[in-house]
């Protein structure tokens, strides 16, 4: 026996030796490494997607990624170690599609090394780790040729996104040029230069536009364009106010070819108020805005319901606006924005500024998704009620129960709005004077005579509103809105109505009556004002910088983005979203609130009553000059109010409770069945194995 | 040959079975494994609170640390019995080599934890009535538990076969399984490179490559790795391999 131990052990230590190698082999160099990847949605494997844009990399010019993470166990943590090895095979990945052309580099910046030179070099983030002012760095720089792209301190939090991240960086060091974005609008929006002869002050872009400008090639794209230029890969079409159809048909026929498409639409565009009767520094004379805008052809084509004389308004989400509480302005919580789409999510809150409501009529291959929705507490108002908002109280209001669509995203394979073609050539069009002249262009068509609009333009309003212009400045006399609203059957109706009558059968040859692929996209605002500087940025008082007050700014750049990225990106970029929900804990949730929303609905309305009682018993004594001094009696309805209001919040709260009950119930049943039934059933089986031996045992 | 060996393994694993199936030992064990493990997802994990229709961050997330003690309770008395009883000597007089003998026992112990993995099955039912989840994650979830289970039974196999006491066997296998879990920790690789010399960084590296959570996590996310397969079967193995050494150094 001694003499086969010897043996025993260097067999042992031969098979230790030989498994230690494959794994080595295997695990710490990476040979024959392979990976299978279970998930439904593939989320561990490249994306067709990223595969699209790698294929797209140039030979000539081949991409390099260089990968800068700490590897020694002193500094880096475990959890980061185990990301860094994810981070890399998604690397070894992406260069394998090709390595002749994706060169892939590894570096180890530990502390104190010529490599962490290279990180810093490369500007990779560079994360104390200890009191030593020891660095670790887990980050990736992309080159291609000059162009570089960082990506400077991978976050494990953030792994859904991680493969888009890469893509998209690829994508921007490969890509040849900046996407062109095209700017449409009846406002000054691009700003306007300097002129000397009437020493008119230039006008600063809006901070939109200057953004842009940034990231992208930005054009100005007249609003009285007949054809749009294919080199453009997005069209913001801001506040179109009086378009013609010509320029509708531009804007279709642009969108079937593949480009995409942001709308801003608005019923009250405070904005396009204040810029009217300001001189037009180009032209020196009165520039003239609608204060409504609407797509009417496009909208019908892609499924959009949209009244351009109606005004959202809503009471739970209602926000001030120039000193008062005002229900169409807005502040949406997050609640309130699509949570899964890549244009909103992640957004904290947005301002809605007396815009309009879309509704989904559900156009034939399109799909659309809200991105923006109001409360249940909000219906449509007319223009004229939501004008006077600006000096009265809201009465009378109840919610329509219905959440309304403010924002929306498109996708599918559109159909042309003027599948007869182009519509028929109107008079010559003057461009150089704003929308007064262009409402008149369908008059070829039997409409209306246009209001005379510049009987409109108020001479008291000569405003160059600068970018922090606050919007109550820009208050329009209310007089001006039934002149400015331009007569409700829309001129391009009868038009398009008359137009197979006199077309000409021939359609152009470059004319397209669908989408050339199936992935169009078109973003729509129904709002203007939102995307306004004043709207969205306000002054610092400590720093006097400018600050964001809401999420307006990222929402619209993020549409832009999304837009412009091409297809590729989108594809891999709607796969970061890996969360699962419990749909049923929503459906509970949705039961047990339709039980009690009867109920929670009266409750909140009565509640609303009371407040409104106040806050008209607040207005009297302050209109009366003598602030605040309230007679005993309006005292003791003050104290009232006051305690129903309290009473109100209490029994709210409680219905709420009762609400959340249901649902615990159900939950706490989930748990203690999971926790505890199985256990008891091992017990039992256990009991029963003892009592069966038992009994063997005592009958022999 | 091989039918004799298949045979042979089969005698052994139905003895061990039926040894484990008449203890009280196999149920207490269950009863706390599901416990513990329902409870951390329940409670600590907050399973019904986190909205997300997956197993990996409530559940598979807690399975290292209950295996981390409760293998070694199922598995101590795999040799430390035999020991102490002093039934190994006639165990392996019997026709059957010692390999036949610690597969065998091995499987026995290694059915006890498929049952207790089965038995978790309310939490998988529990999760498809409310939402869709990714069934492929679930899966692999459970290979990388049962994985992380059978190498925390074969450290304890391998100790139990150096010492006739059960306590020890348990105490020294926790110790084990606690180590080869935290390896990866920095403390402990801190202290590994302060002990050794400069040329101590490649065995450090390799350390740390042994842990076994490193290689725990990315499976139970629904990646079958191929190195984290073999290294966990490479643990399995050489436990066992250790096992039969155990065994041999004993008898003589």
């Amino acid at each position: 026996m001694s003499r086969s131990q010897p043996l025993a052990w260097t067999i042992t230590i031969v098979i230790v030796a030989i498994v230690v190698v494959i794994n080595l082999l295997v695990g710490g160099m990476g040979l024959f490494n392979g990976r299978l990847d279970v998930t439904q949605d593939g989320l561990y494997t490249l994306s067709p997607g990223t595969e699209k844009i790698l294929s797209e990399i140039n030979p000539d010019q081949p991409v390099t990624i260089r990968f800068y993470a700490s590897n020694e166990d002193r500094v880096m943590p475990q959890q980061l170690k185990s990301y860094a090895r994810n981070v890399q095979d998604l690397l070894t990945e992406i260069a394998k599609e090709d390595p002749s052309r994706i060169i892939l580099e590894k570096f180890a910046p530990n502390p104190d090394t010529d490599e962490e030179d290279k990180a810093r070099e490369d500007r990779v983030q560079g994360m104390q780790i200890n009191s030593q002012g020891d660095n670790i760095y887990l980050g990736i720089a992309i080159q291609s040729g000059t162009k570089k792209e960082v990506l400077p301190f991978l976050n494990p939090t953030e792994e859904p996104k991680l493969e888009y991240d890469i893509a998209r960086a690829i994508n921007k060091v490969i890509s040849a040029k900046v996407p062109i974005i095209g700017v449409m609008s009846t406002m000054p929006v691009q700003g306007s230069p300097m002129f000397q002869f009437n020493r008119q002050r230039g006008e600063a872009p809006w901070v939109i536009v200057q953004q842009l400008r940034m990231d992208y090639e930005v054009r100005d794209v007249s609003p009285q364009s007949d054809k749009i230029d294919a080199e453009i890969s997005v069209l913001i079409v801001i506040h179109p106010g009086d378009i013609s159809e010509t320029t509708e048909y531009a804007i279709d026929q642009f969108l079937l070819k593949g480009g995409r498409v942001i709308a801003c639409v608005d019923p009250l565009c405070w904005i396009g108020q204040s810029y009217n009767g300001g001189q037009d520094p180009m032209t020196g004379q009165s520039r003239i805005v609608n204060q409504t805008s609407d797509l009417p052809n496009l909208f019908k084509a892609w499924g959009i319901g949209y009244q351009k004389s109606e005004v959202v308004a809503d009471t739970r989400f209602q926000n001030v606006l120039g000193g008062r509480e005002n229900a169409t302005a807005l502040q949406l919580p997050k609640t309130a924005l699509a949570e899964k789409d890549r244009i909103t999510e992640g957004l904290q809150s947005v301002s809605f500024i007396s815009g309009g409501a879309l509704t989904n009529l559900e156009a034939e291959g399109i799909t659309l998704t809200p991105l923006m929705e109001s409360s249940e507490q909000s219906d449509l108002i007319s223009i004229s009620t939501a004008e006077s908002l600006r000096t009265e109280p809201l009465v009378g209001f109840v919610g329509s129960g219905r959440k309304k669509i403010l924002a929306a995203q498109l996708n599918g394979k559109f159909k042309s709005a003027f599948p007869k073609g182009p519509p028929a050539k109107p008079m010559p069009p003057s461009p150089e004077t704003g929308g007064a002249q262009e409402e008149a262009q369908p008059a070829a068509a039997p409409t209306p005579a246009p209001a005379p609009k510049p009987q409109a333009a108020k001479g008291d309003a000569p405003k160059t509103p600068a970018p922090t212009a606050p919007p109550a400045s820009a208050a329009p006399a209310p007089t001006s809105a039934p002149t400015l609203v331009p007569p409700p059957a829309p001129a391009a109706a009868p038009t398009a109505a008359a137009a197979p009558a006199d077309s000409k059968p021939v359609l152009p040859p470059d004319h397209l009556s669908e989408s050339s692929s199936a992935d169009s996209m078109v973003v729509v605002f129904a709002d203007v004002d939102m995307f306004y500087d004043a709207f969205a940025l306000g002054r610092d008082q400590l720093t006097g910088g400018m600050i964001a007050l809401n999420s307006n700014l990222p929402m619209f750049l993020n549409a832009v983005e999304l837009l412009s990225g091409g297809g590729n990106l989108l594809a891999v970029r709607s796969r970061a979203a890996t969360q699962r929900p419990f749909t049923k804990i929503d459906e509970m949730r949705d039961d047990v609130e339709m039980k009690y929303r009867p109920e929670l609905e009266k409750l909140q309305s009565e509640a609303d009553a009371v407040a409104q009682q106040i806050g008209a018993l607040k207005l009297t004594t302050d209109q009366s000059g003598q602030n605040l001094v309230l007679d005993p009696a309006q005292q003791k309805q003050m104290e009232e109010l006051m305690s129903k209001q309290v009473d109100f919040s209490k029994k709210l709260r409680e219905l709420r409770k009762q609400q959340n009950k249901d649902i615990d119930r159900t939950k706490s049943w989930l748990m203690a069945l999971n926790i505890l039934a199985m256990p008891l059933l091992v017990i039992v089986i256990g009991g029963m194995m003892a009592l069966i031996r038992r009994s063997s045992t005592a009958a022999h | 040959m091989i039918q004799r060996d298949i045979k042979n393994i089969w005698a052994i694993y139905k003895r061990e079975f039926s040894s484990y199936v008449n203890s009280p030992v196999l149920y207490v064990i269950l009863v706390i494994f599901l416990l513990a493990t329902m409870g951390f997802a329940f409670l600590f994990g907050r399973f019904l609170d986190q909205n997300d229709a997956s197993l990996v961050q409530a559940f598979f997330f807690w399975h290292p640390w209950i295996y981390v003690v409760l293998a070694p309770a199922v598995g101590m008395r795999l040799w430390s019995e035999e020991h102490r009883l002093g039934t190994v000597e006639l165990l392996l007089t019997m026709p059957i080599s010692p390999w036949q003998a610690i597969v065998g026992k091995f499987k026995a112990a290694a059915t006890v934890w498929l049952i207790a993995l089965v038995l978790t099955c309310p939490i998988v039912i529990t999760v498809c009535y409310l939402g869709d989840p990714d069934p492929g994650p679930i899966i692999t979830g459970y290979i990388a538990s049962y994985l992380y289970a059978l190498a925390c039974l074969a450290v304890t196999s391998a100790v139990s076969a150096f010492t006739r006491s059960q306590v020890v066997c348990f105490i020294v296998s926790v110790a084990f399984c606690f180590l080869f879990t935290l390896i990866g920790y920095p403390g402990i690789i801190d202290w590994l490179i302060n002990i050794l010399p400069a040329w101590g960084e490649h065995v450090v590296d390799f350390v740390s490559y042994l842990s076994f959570l490193d290689h725990f996590y990315e499976m139970s996310k629904g990646v079958l790795v191929v190195r984290d397969v073999i290294y966990f079967v490479s643990v399995i193995y050489v436990a066992l391999v250790v096992t039969g050494l155990g065994l041999a150094s004993k008898r003589s």
